[in-house]
């Protein structure tokens, strides 16, 4: 059984569709990512599935059970915005917290705030937007949730702080809690997530673990000749699924046989050809072009 | 689960708290420097100049003193110190006001005035009720302080919606948290106007069933216009503070407006009948407070007590109600 489990879900704001019929189910244990470009639909999925935006259509379930009040005792939740009361103290979310909630540990909270330098006896108003996201983030790890969703929670940190908050991700997914989150760092999906999700104009372009989609494809590169060189041939290729130029640099996108590609790149008299893995950002980039049935040249990509 | 919204009553008592103890320093310097109007001396200056005792007796918890007064009237006085004084005017002025036959009472202030004397009487009973009554537009601006807590939320519904409890209830509770609020600030200022005036004379407190029902009805009122802010604002993200702040004056000058027949004119018997219509809506226009004094039917203030607290918790139940529904349909 998948610990939330999100299906057909739809979301719209007037006529504008930001959700359109997703559904996702998220192991129990797992760093699940959820990627995709602005609008496409992300924060509108998490607000749904905290019943914080009315959904049209779909089902939340958390544990097969859908969401009721209780069960917030077991969902912690870093919005994108830093939500917290101005005229509070760090503390005094603490306290706040702590009342609401059975489970809250304000000693570890006020570990994880002193380890962002978040002074606990500052007013909210006075915390830069890197301190209110890292607040955010203490409250919700210090409730040791069941479900964590995170949607952009290292925005405004620090290269250090993004860092620690990876590194609290992952040890709360080693503890068995289940994490859902999004961020523009492809990077840090990349590090963290086991599975991820892409989402496009609300719909789901791309789902599955990251090293499946990874070792899916290649991707073959090298520096071309000349840069007015052609790359039709490549285009025209099935077996290639994406072609990225830039000036002299070619990237190609494949499916089948990448060493056969490499050889035939080599032989236009390219230079530094090579077999690399897929990372994220290419799986990312593929899956949000506009049209990924074909290869595609996209000039000055990248 | 309403933390945030203790804290914000807190500190609003604590001002509050800061403003009474303030006044309350004015009082006792007024008390000290006027001491010579409430000491020994200061029957002459009620009686006027030229009066003349013509006889002072003891009696139980005071002295009782007959003036003859230069026009003629006799006063007797007994002054019971810091009990009060209490005195009867016969003579030719009282004769002159033969016509006049009425009682006025403001307070524990009474006179009674009839064809052949004048009774005055300077601490009589005190009715807390009525005190508390008094203090309807005071709890008023309590209620607008602590107004519209669910609009203030909707800033952070990431937060509040996010807490284990259902979203009515925790409306409910933020209601409640203020409106404890507001009755503590209520009775903070009830003990700070009698603390005042025992500086002056010693109160003889009552709870009378007619004050008790004024004081129900404070409650009721504040209450009504604290959810008549709810109700405006609980959809609004940002912004309600003008409705806040414009609401004090539409509801003073509505009820007002009200009254003014405007009948000669198609457009003023509209704009009459419209006025009518949201004064029923308006808690403020309820507020009139009498006592002794001979009561006029002015707006909807002059309607029976029982009825008013009737009209007034239906007004408070329906804005909370629509405040909640209003609410409940927001999202972050």
């Amino acid at each position: 059984m998948s610990t939330i489990s999100i299906s057909h879900l739809r979301k719209t704001y007037g006529q504008f569709v930001a959700v359109d019929d997703l559904s996702i189910e998220i192991p129990t244990g797992t760093v699940y990512g959820l990627l995709g470009p602005n609008g496409a639909g992300k924060t509108s999925t998490f607000k749904c599935m905290l019943g914080l935006a009315n959904c049209g259509l779909g089902q939340i379930a958390y544990d097969g059970q859908p969401l009721a009040p209780a069960t917030f005792e077991r969902i912690a939740y870093v919005p994108e915005r830093a939500v917290l009361y101005d005229h509070l103290t760090v503390a005094e979310h603490f306290e706040m917290t702590r009342r609401a909630f059975k489970k809250f540990d304000v000693k570890r909270a006020t570990e994880l705030v002193g380890q962002f330098g978040v002074d606990p006896r500052k007013r909210a108003r006075a915390l830069s937007k890197g301190m209110k996201t890292a607040t955010m983030v203490a409250i919700a790890f210090a409730r040791e949730p069941d479900f964590l969703i995170l949607d952009e929670p290292t925005s405004g940190l620090d290269p250090v702080n993004q860092r620690s908050v990876l590194n609290l991700i992952i040890n709360e997914a080693t503890r068995g809690c289940t994490i859902l989150f999004s961020s523009h760092q492809i990077g840090q999906v990349e590090r963290a997530a086991e599975r991820i999700a892409i989402l496009q104009n609300g719909r789901l372009a791309l789902e599955g673990a990251v090293d499946d989609l990874k070792a899916d494809r290649k991707i073959v590169e090298g520096i071309l000749p000349s840069e007015d060189y052609s790359v039709n041939g490549f285009a025209a290729d099935r077996r290639i699924a994406r072609v990225d130029k830039q000036g002299r640099i070619l990237r190609l996108t494949v499916v089948h046989e990448p060493d056969e590609i490499a050889n035939q790149l080599a032989a236009t008299g390219a230079q530094g050809v090579r077999v690399v893995d897929l990372n994220l950002e290419d799986i990312f980039i593929g899956a949000v072009a506009p049209d990924t049935s074909n290869a595609v040249v996209v000039e000055g990509a990248n | 689960m309403a933390y945030v919204e203790w804290l914000r009553v807190k500190k609003t008592l604590i001002v509050l708290s800061i403003v009474l103890a303030a006044l309350f320093l004015i009082v006792v310097v007024v008390r000290i420097s006027a001491n010579s109007e409430f000491g020994p001396g200061r029957l002459n200056s009620m009686i006027g100049s030229g009066a003349t005792v013509v006889s002072t007796q003891p009696v139980p918890g005071g002295t009782r003193t007959v003036y003859k007064a230069a026009n003629g009237d006799t006063v007797t006085v007994t002054d019971r110190g810091a009990d009060g004084v209490s005195g009867i005017v016969t003579g030719p002025t009282v004769d002159a006001k033969k016509s006049k036959n009425q009682h006025v009472r403001i307070g524990p202030f009474s006179m009674t005035a009839s064809k052949s004397e004048v009774e005055f009487e300077t601490n009589g009973p005190l009715d807390v009720g009525m005190v508390f009554a008094y203090l309807t537009l005071f709890g008023a601006i309590i209620a607008t302080v602590l107004a519209a807590p669910l609009a203030r939320e909707n800033e952070r519904l990431e937060v509040a919606w996010t807490k284990p409890v259902d979203r009515t209830l925790y409306a409910l509770q933020l209601y409640g948290v203020d409106i404890a609020g507001i009755l503590a600030a209520m009775l903070m200022m009830l003990v700070a106007c009698i603390a005042a005036y025992t500086l002056f004379q010693i109160p003889h407190l009552t709870l009378t069933s007619d004050g008790a029902l004024h004081a129900l009805a404070a409650i009721v009122a504040c209450t009504a216009w604290y959810t008549m802010y709810a109700a405006l604002t609980s959809w609004m993200k940002r912004g309600f503070g003008a409705f806040i702040g414009i609401a004090w004056p539409v509801g003073i000058f509505v009820p007002g407006l009200a009254l003014i027949p405007m009948t000669g004119t198609a457009v003023g018997a509209t704009f009459h009948w419209f006025f009518q219509i949201i004064s029923v809506l308006d808690p403020l226009a309820y507020v009139h407070l009498t006592s002794g004094i001979p009561r006029h039917d002015i707006g909807l203030g002059g309607i029976d007590e029982p009825l008013k607290i009737l009209i007034l918790a239906a007004l408070a139940l329906v804005y909370a109600g629509a405040g909640l529904i209003e609410w409940r349909r927001v999202e972050a």
